[in-house]
């Protein structure tokens, strides 16, 4: 209907640019318009015949539309429009050979299969019959033909960014009018980002391209990604984040194994629709050594790309167990429940400093016995030997300023985490709100006279920001922390330690007869983390429970893990990865520093690459010049496999500790992960290029899009508009509409 | 009434009988335990108690008193598990408060195994258990005590008989757990004072006779029970009494480094309990 009315295609009007006049001057169009309006204005009001007004008005109304029509029509616009010229102009099409282009959407053909009688029938015949000299490519190269498509194996890595761009730069010096890209937009360079589609553009070819594949695949389920670290202590539990998607609701089992041993195993429910979800597991650490953790989905029946689920870590247990330091002021039964929880979990050294007579305190689980000899630890390098800090019912002016200074910097500058806890003489009833640490604090701990501290019976409920969080349960029962905490029974005291600061999260709350006030809040500070747990009764949860009960010491525990864990090291070694799918590259990182934690610059840091075909390569750290202390290189491993990382590191004379890490190198693998059509970043290249997405289904508009591209070399045409249909229809409903009200008022 | 010589007229001999049987009901009431806690002030050495359910705990520490029936009648005596109560604790709580920082309750109290509010307190007293007598409720709950993280201490028993009326009746709690002599390197010797376990600190009685010891309990031992992670549950002073240390306290008659070291040897056990 459009071109029948207006001659012309749509796309026409849209590329091309209207020229208003090319027939007489704008004087000789004004001064027609003047006499036509006058000699309108003087017919209508010879022959008014007792009109009213308005009516007279109406009618000279649509004669001066019709004049103006008229005028237009004389004016003889016409569309300019830039076609290409196909004999003179290059298109190329660049299908996607990659591995992900194999797999199959309806379990017979697949993506490249299904994708060809498109290609050929409404793509590359149409292109070769308009006249375009076509070039077609697969990942491999050129090809002669789209029959021998089908004879190219899709083994090639989806290294989109990189394909385009060595097909823009191989035809730089053509006329080329435009690529077309036959995807399903799987991208596994990593080079995605504004500076690669500023680069794109600089070439100033547009790109179509052509959706390849599902969108959403609905029998397929798909462990993306595992957060978890690198190393990690004995006898520990890691919670994992595992992020999973399906592309059905359905439910399915998590699955950790170390070998062929499981280590761990979770019912899952996934929400479907390709939506990713994060799950929360535990893993158990183990004996020091190193773990190959495989994380394992199980298949639906229906399901037949398996290899995306399943996903690897290599987990490096090592010897060091960190250090915690426990002071009381008092004796306690929480210090003995704590102490026995921490015992328990066997992955962390507590060292206890308890306060027994004014002038004695008696030290528990120390190295040596010189070891807090003095009491609280008054140097840097004493205290910063911990990675995290417990002060129990200990008055603030049983420390002098330097060590209250030093428990910040414990903090800030360490990374320590500091957990405070209630009690007769804790938090406010203890003086701290009046030290430097207390602005450290996640609650505003009561400025007040009167006793905060109630040795009273009371619930504790967990918050909402408490049942999100990974590691505070007391139950491995899916979806059961709530009830479980209601059924703990009540902790033995709790204390008023204030509001919460903005930024700190409260995780759990005390019900007493007062009201609510947060019980277990944190924030971090500087490097580190702090917690107030304003209680020293959840021995209570020990007491009162069954002695086979271990929810006392799994809140323990793992209160402890949290406060350990991203505790950095004076001596770190990671790696950008765990695991490297169809990539070489091992970026290393190590930062040293001294005991007092200061960054070392002048550090020797080598690190020793061991890949699986037994071949060696020392690769030596480089100072980052904008992160003192931090040591940067790269490592390109030749061979798929296990791979071991030895980092060296020398302090002057001194050598220091070395760290042992592994990595594994993996081919062909990546390709079966993220399988649906990735139809936004073929939309993305499209739009900032100039060009659109397409259908299969839509495909052959492709043509109509190439026709007025902007590159290339074009041949210019004016469209002559005047002879439109429209315009003589316009003015057929003009005269018309005179005619009807003239008819209707009795004054033809 | 072959129990009366037969000069007494009848009606004497009534009288008598039924004097007898009263006092008889009187002995046995005052010998078994109450059903409720004692509360006992320790400001005041009168032996006036509160009877009352047993309230949570008031302090960080409270001295509590373990209630139990006996295996055998003692006619016209107090309850074995009285023994040395109130000025025992009276005493202790006010050493401890002497010698330590330890926030304590100012009333002791007593529990029976079967009150659940004895989970509430984890430190636990018991004395002259060598007339011990637990029921299998009562001795179920010991060990769920004990391997919860209570702590025990008995003490004030003598010889071999009454160790093994002590120890069968602790069998009904740990049958298989052995009780092994706690070694001179055991934290408890060196938490708080450095304490020497040669010493067997006597009861007034045989120390007012000349003697340390009683029936043939010679030799002082200091013993216990272990848990699975090598941590002292129970401790049993045998052929000692420190309670009677504790007691008698202000007895110009009592040997006075005895009570001090009954009261070093308490506050270990305190502090013992409350670190391991």
């Amino acid at each position: 209907m459009f071109e029948f009315l207006f001659s012309y295609p749509r796309e026409f009007f849209q590329v091309g640019e209207l020229i208003p006049q090319t027939w007489g001057s704008a004087t000789l169009i004004a001064a027609l318009f003047v006499v036509g309006v006058v000699l309108i204005g003087f017919s209508v009001l010879r022959s008014k015949h007792g009109l009213h007004p308005a009516k007279l008005a109406s009618l000279a109304l649509l004669q001066v539309a019709v004049l103006v029509v008229a005028l237009i029509m004389l004016m003889q616009p016409v569309l300019e429009i830039e076609e290409l010229r196909p004999q003179d102009n290059k298109i190329v099409v660049l299908v996607d050979t990659s591995r992900s282009m194999a797999l199959t959407d309806d379990g017979e053909q697949s993506r490249l299969q299904a994708i060809l009688p498109t290609l050929t029938e409404d793509l590359l015949g149409p292109l070769q019959e308009r006249g375009y000299s076509l070039e077609l490519q697969s990942f491999d190269g050129r090809l002669d033909s789209a029959d021998q498509l089908l004879s190219v194996t899709a083994d090639n890595q989806s290294l989109i960014t990189d394909q385009i761009t060595t097909a823009l730069k191989a035809a730089s010096n053509q006329a080329l009018a435009g690529l077309i890209l036959v995807s399903d937009g799987a991208d596994n360079s990593g080079k995605v980002d504004e500076v690669w589609y500023s680069y794109l553009q600089s070439y100033g070819v547009p790109i179509q391209t052509l959706g390849v594949g599902r969108e959403v695949m609905t029998e397929d389920m798909e462990i993306s990604s595992v957060s978890l670290p690198h190393s990690t202590i004995p006898n520990a539990n890691l919670r994992a984040e595992v992020t999973l998607q399906s592309g059905t609701a359905r439910q399915s089992t998590l699955k950790v194994y170390d070998g062929d041993r499981i280590l761990a195993s979770q019912v899952v429910d996934l929400p479907g629709e390709g939506r990713r979800i994060q799950e929360s597991i535990s893993v158990p650490t183990g004996e020091i050594g190193v773990r190959h953790l495989r994380f394992v989905l199980d298949p639906s029946a229906t399901e037949y790309n398996l290899e995306n689920n399943e996903l690897h870590h290599s987990l490096t247990v090592a010897q060091t167990q960190p250090r915690v330091l426990y002071v009381e002021g008092e004796p306690r039964w929480e210090y003995k429940f704590i102490r026995r929880a921490a015992e328990a979990a066997g992955f962390l050294h507590l060292h206890g400093l308890v306060q027994t007579s004014t002038n004695k305190s008696y030290r528990q689980g120390i190295d040596s016995p010189d070891q807090l000899e003095d009491g609280f630890p008054t140097t840097r390098d004493e205290l910063f030997n911990y990675q995290a800090l417990i002060i129990g019912s200990q008055q603030a002016a049983t420390l002098s300023q330097e060590q209250l200074s030093l428990i910040k910097d414990f903090v800030d500058l360490r990374g320590g985490s500091l957990l405070m806890l209630g009690g007769l003489n804790g938090l406010s009833d203890g003086g701290w709100q009046n030290t430097l640490v207390a602005d450290i604090l996640p609650l505003q701990l009561p400025d007040t006279e009167s006793n905060t501290f109630f040795r009273e019976q009371a619930s504790a409920v967990i918050t909402e920001a408490g049942l999100r969080s990974h590691w505070l349960r007391v139950s491995n029962e899916p979806g059961g922390k709530q009830g479980y905490w209601n059924l703990l029974p009540e902790i033995a005291d709790y204390q008023l330690a204030g509001e919460s600061r903005p930024g700190a999260t409260v995780l759990m709350e005390v019900l007493h007869p007062g009201g609510v006030s947060p019980l277990l809040a944190y924030q971090r500070y500087g490097r580190g983390k702090t917690y107030i747990l304003a209680t020293g009764g959840t021995w209570r949860w020990q007491m009162q429970m069954n002695s086979e009960d271990q929810s006392h010491e799994t809140f323990w525990q793992s209160l402890l893990q949290e406060m350990i864990s991203e505790v950095p090291q004076s001596i770190d070694f990671e790696t950008d990865s765990n695991w490297y799918l169809d990539n070489s590259r091992i970026e290393l990182s190590a930062t040293i520093r001294d005991p007092g934690f200061e960054p070392s610059g002048d550090a020797s840091v080598e690190v020793q690459v061991r890949d699986s075909s037994g071949g060696t390569q020392n690769i030596e750290l480089s100072p980052d010049a904008e992160r003192p202390g931090t040591y940067r290189g790269t490592a390109i491993v030749e061979s798929p496999g296990l791979v071991q990382l030895d980092m060296m590191a020398k302090l002057g004379e001194t050598d220091l500790d070395p760290i042992r890490l592994y990595a594994e190198r993996d081919d062909d693998r990546l390709e079966y992960f993220n399988t649906a059509q990735n139809s936004t970043l073929l939309k993305r290249i499209a739009a900032e290029t100039g060009g659109s997405y397409f259908t299969p289904e839509s495909a052959s508009n492709i043509l109509d899009e190439l026709r007025f591209s902007n590159s290339g070399i074009t041949e210019r045409d004016w469209l002559v508009l005047w002879s439109m249909p429209f315009n003589f229809l316009l003015l057929l409903i003009l005269k018309l509409s005179e005619w009807i009200l003239r008819r209707r008022w009795g004054r033809l | 009434m072959g129990l009366m010589p037969d000069y007494y007229p009848s009606g004497v001999r009534l009288r008598l009988f039924l004097s007898f049987i009263c006092v008889f009901c009187a002995s046995q009431l005052l010998a078994q335990p109450q059903p409720f806690s004692f509360i006992t002030n320790s400001n005041s050495s009168s032996q006036e108690s509160a009877l009352s359910a047993t309230p949570p705990p008031d302090a960080e520490f409270s001295f509590v008193r373990l209630m139990y029936d006996q295996g055998m009648t003692s006619f016209g005596r107090r309850a074995p598990w009285r023994t040395d109560w109130p000025e025992a604790e009276t005493h202790f709580l006010q050493g401890i408060s002497r010698l330590s920082i330890l926030e304590s309750a100012g009333q002791a109290r007593s529990i029976r195994l079967t009150d659940e509010a004895i989970f509430d307190y984890p430190w636990l007293y018991s004395v002259d258990v060598g007339k011990w007598s637990l029921t299998d409720e009562e001795a179920a709950n010991l060990r769920e005590y004990l391997l919860r993280g209570g702590f025990m201490m008995v003490d004030d028993f003598h010889g071999s008989y009454e160790w093994q009326v002590f120890l069968t009746h602790l069998q009904k709690a740990f049958p298989d757990r052995p009780i092994v002599e706690i070694p001179e390197d055991d934290a408890l010797m060196s938490v708080m004072f450095e304490l020497d376990k040669s010493i067997q600190i006597p009861g007034i009685r045989a120390y007012n006779s000349g003697q340390t010891w009683e029936q043939d309990g010679y030799t002082p031992h200091w013993r216990g029970i272990y848990d699975d992670h090598g941590r002292l549950m129970l401790a049993i002073n045998f052929n000692m009494d420190l309670g009677d240390a504790w007691e008698h306290a202000d007895d110009p008659g009592y040997p006075e480094p005895m009570t001090s070291l009954a009261y070093r040897f308490a506050v270990n056990y305190v502090i013992y309990a409350m670190t391991h």
